[in-house]
């Protein structure tokens, strides 16, 4: 059991096999995943939205609200 | 079922309290980063006291930052993000609570025993086995609070996120039940069941795996969540996800072996390792990208919103991290970089800049939202970010070029190869010495983002309410409908998984069989590929349908998951255990320590040397002539836990036995600077006050005994007798030498120990290979 470990040197073959399982594996997914139709595809990239996740009052921090607020007031002042 | 609606809501308290303790211990364990950094470069800092040594508190670093703060960080994302995108609330309040409260006191628990020199010797692995079964019975309990709640779930599909996740519990709970299966000889000390190269084998296994399934999938699947929903746009591509999740966790899972190239591991492993971890560019550089192009059309919001910023600069992290570690799996690189500060510098442009800054980023993104109040200020997040920026390159930077400098220096020959330029180690340390203190600046400029970090949550948490999100769903579970459910049967007996299996069957056969066999292997492999073809073309749709409905029944997508995972780890570690052992040993073979070396074994693990020296001389020409003749796997086969380390901050041991008469090591141990001038090695004075621990020892020889190593069934009275015997001996030449130190000191086994290092026998003469019987 196991000889063409212990003996053999078979570094060829093992870096050979490594590359057509690891080949073999991106194939078929890409295959697979260049399959999937277009509202399958929508369906899933779309669930991180489907569940409202909203900040507190505000998206924005205290800091950048602010600074709108200052914005704001400039253009307002300029535009008058 | 009925149309009525209810509004659920969801358990964001654990996410709330995991965020807090991810705060808490990442800034505990960066502070502890800054001062092992500090001390490599003053050696003062260890303060001549055990508990404070860089042997020990180097470990409690990286147990801290990987799983008490990457840990906390991935616990609170991913029950955030799989309530929501699931609609389910967590299935079990008090397994959520259970989860948060046991993980917190096994974090304490680590803190409190590795500076006392409680440890199991391997990296990422130290925690001692009463913790080790308190790790596994909590990952228990999240995964059974995980699953529960996936089968309890109002959304069919499965969101690319949740994949990962499934991948990260299922693999790190097979790495971590593996890699930690000891014999305990006393409540706090125990033996792994693998040594030597096996146990090698096991650990990189395990500790490369603990970088792919604890660092990597789990953030991964936080990324594919939070950054949509940071940048208010669906992943860039949804395929391209698809593609990466299943390359990586086939293809990780493979690539251990590259811990340990040039080393006595078996040269098909490390072609294994090597090759497999150049395939790894494919898959991380695919999601890497598709983390940031999700970013398009929202670039522009990365001048203000520091969320963005962390995430981005994270994927890139993610992807720099991500190129050098194959580059770094290349035989010829690795002979470079190993054993070097260019290993510390990559893990770290992946801690720091990948898990560190997704953390910031899903911190600061969370806030508001589980709080209830905007963000105390976005100016300080934004100097949080440049700070951390600034400090992850100083540091990445200055280890590169140490690590660059110190390989190159240790490698560098003259006289045509035959002469080492730099003989003395030490002048290669003090070369790297400013480079080492531009890494603590850097890490103290990281620590400093997160300080700030701290404030800002603190101010923000101020008056602030807790606040649970909710979704409002129908009040029946819809049910999967029969046509979409797979069952056992289904999971198993199908196109895909049958001619998968004969496929893997007939390699396995042509691999690792004889002649015949094979033979057979191949011709059979063929003929598989031919009628899994022939069978696609015809039934094509049988494929895709048995896919698509894998994708909506979490268990056999996690059965398959784990034999996907399983099966790599299985070609590597059962070839190795059954053929790579003692009785099996033609070359040269250790000789066992008697029990005082074993005694003084087990304080050089508990010291934590592994972190600083090696033993293991590589088979490259310059370890050659600086240490002697390249390790022989035979050599370390009764080493439990093996010892070959991974980071060459003092020199290789392997054959230190017999270089140094035992006075030398006195010295070296009470003031190394006495015997090494320029040394950064911390003095050892506890060890010539302390007394050996003679009494473990019969518990730890009938344990040896039964891992296969050859001791006699000694009473403890000739245990204590052969003890007492070679210490009065070692003592009386200390004495003899000018020094004196008591036979019964630790110091005198420790002493022991390394004089026995590089002692072999060789029982059989090496057989003549058939090319040479040729010539």
């Amino acid at each position: 059991m196991f000889r063409r470990l212990v003996f053999e040197d078979s570094a060829t073959l093992f870096t050979f096999v490594a590359f057509i399982t690891a080949a073999s594996i991106y194939i078929a997914f890409a295959w697979r995943a260049l399959r999937m139709k277009r509202p399958q595809i929508e369906r899933f990239e779309n669930l991180p939205f489907e569940t409202d996740t909203p900040a507190s009052g505000a998206d924005r921090p205290a800091s950048a609200k602010r600074r709108l607020d200052v914005s704001a007031n400039s253009n307002r002042f300029s535009a008058s | 079922m009925s149309d009525r609606k209810i509004t659920l809501e969801f358990n964001d308290k654990v996410v709330r309290q995991f965020l807090l303790a991810t705060l808490v211990w990442g800034i505990v364990g960066m502070l502890v980063g800054v001062f092992v950094a500090t001390q490599l470069n003053f050696w003062q800092v260890n303060f001549k006291t055990s508990w404070l040594s860089f042997g020990r508190l180097r470990p409690l670093h990286t147990n801290a930052v990987i799983f008490a703060f990457v840990g906390n960080m991935m616990f609170a994302g991913i029950y955030y993000s799989t309530q929501r995108l699931v609609k389910a609330r967590l299935a079990s309040d008090f397994l959520s609570a259970l989860h948060f409260w046991g993980w917190q006191a096994i974090i304490l628990a680590a803190a409190i025993t590795l500076p006392l020199g409680l440890t199991r010797g391997k990296e990422y692995a130290e925690l001692i086995w009463p913790i080790n079964i308190a790790v596994a019975f909590i990952w228990v309990v999240f995964a059974v609070n995980f699953f529960w709640t996936l089968a309890r779930r109002r959304e069919p599909s499965l969101y690319v996120a949740i994949w990962f996740y499934i991948g990260t519990i299922i693999t790190v709970a097979m790495l971590y039940i593996v890699n930690h299966l000891s014999l305990p000889t006393s409540f706090t000390h125990s033996y792994p069941i693998f040594g030597g190269v096996q146990d090698a084998l096991v650990q990189w296994w395990y500790g490369h795996n603990a970088v792919a399934f604890f660092l990597t999938t789990p953030i991964l699947g936080i990324m594919y969540y939070f950054i949509p929903k940071a940048a208010e746009r669906p992943v860039y591509s949804y395929r391209l996800s698809v593609i990466h999740f299943w390359s990586l966790v086939f293809v990780y899972i493979w690539a251990g072996p590259h811990h340990l190239l040039n080393t006595s591991l078996p040269g098909w492993l490390q072609n294994l390792g090597m090759t497999f971890s150049l395939m790894l560019w494919a898959p991380s550089w695919g999601g890497m990208l598709n983390g940031l192009l999700t970013l398009r059309g929202a670039w522009h919001k990365l001048r203000t919103d520091p969320v963005l910023k962390f995430f981005a600069a994270a994927v890139t992290f993610y992807g720099m991290a991500t190129f050098e570690g194959p580059l770094l799996s290349i035989k010829s690189v690795n002979a470079l970089g190993h054993y070097t500060d260019w290993i510390i510098g990559h893990v770290h442009a992946g801690a720091l800049g990948w898990n560190g800054f997704m953390a910031a980023g899903m911190i600061y993104w969370l806030l508001p939202r589980l709080w209830n109040k905007p963000l105390h200020s976005v100016g300080l997040a934004n100097v949080h970010f440049w700070l951390g920026t600034v400090g992850i390159l100083l540091y990445v930077a200055a280890m590169w070029t140490s690590g660059i400098t110190q390989g190159l220096m240790l490698n560098a020959t003259t006289d045509n190869g035959t002469v080492l330029a730099y003989p003395n180690f030490v002048d290669t340390l003090n070369s790297i010495r400013p480079l080492m203190l531009m890494r603590v600046i850097g890490g103290g400029l990281y620590l400093t983002g997160f300080l700030l970090l701290a404030y800002n949550l603190w101010r923000t948490l101020r008056g602030a309410q807790p606040v649970n999100g909710t979704v409002e769903v129908f009040a029946d579970e819809p049910a999967l409908e029969a046509r979409e459910r797979v069952g056992v049967f289904g999971t198993f007996l199908n196109p895909p998984v049958l001619f998968t299996s004969l496929g893997f069957g007939f390699a396995c056969a042509w691999m690792f069989g004889g002649d015949g066999i094979s033979m057979a292997g191949m011709v059979g492999l063929l003929v598989s590929v031919v009628l899994a073809y022939a069978h696609f073309e015809s039934r094509g749709k049988a494929w895709a349908g048995w896919y698509d409905r894998l994708l909506v029944n979490t268990a056999p997508f996690t059965v398959l998951t784990f034999i996907a995972v399983a099966a790599g780890g299985l070609i590597q570690i059962v070839p190795t255990v059954v053929a790579q052992k003692a009785a099996n040993i033609e070359d040269r073979l250790q000789i066992p320590y008697t029990p005082l070396e074993l005694a003084g074994r087990d304080i050089y693990v508990r010291e934590g040397c592994y972190n600083c020296h090696s033993q293991m001389i590589r088979t490259l020409v310059p370890d050659v002539l600086r240490y002697g003749d390249y390790s022989r796997l035979g050599e370390s086969i009764y080493d439990y836990p093996y010892q070959w380390g991974s980071k060459r901050t003092g020199p290789d041991l392997a054959r230190v036995g017999g270089k140094y008469p035992n006075v030398w090591h006195l010295r070296h141990m009470e003031d190394p600077r006495t015997v090494s001038s320029g040394s950064n090695m911390p003095s050892y004075p506890w060890l010539s006050a302390n007394d050996t621990d003679v009494a473990a020892l019969p518990s730890k020889l009938r344990v040896q005994r039964t891992l296969g190593v050859p001791y006699p069934n000694w009473t403890p009275e000739q245990v204590a007798a052969r003890v007492a015997e070679q210490s009065k001996a070692i003592s009386a030449d200390l004495r003899a030498a000018g020094a004196y130190v008591a036979p019964e000191k630790e110091i005198i086994a420790l002493i022991a120990y390394l004089q026995h290092l590089g002692k072999s026998e060789n029982p059989v003469a090496p057989a003549k290979t058939p090319a040479l019987h040729a010539q």
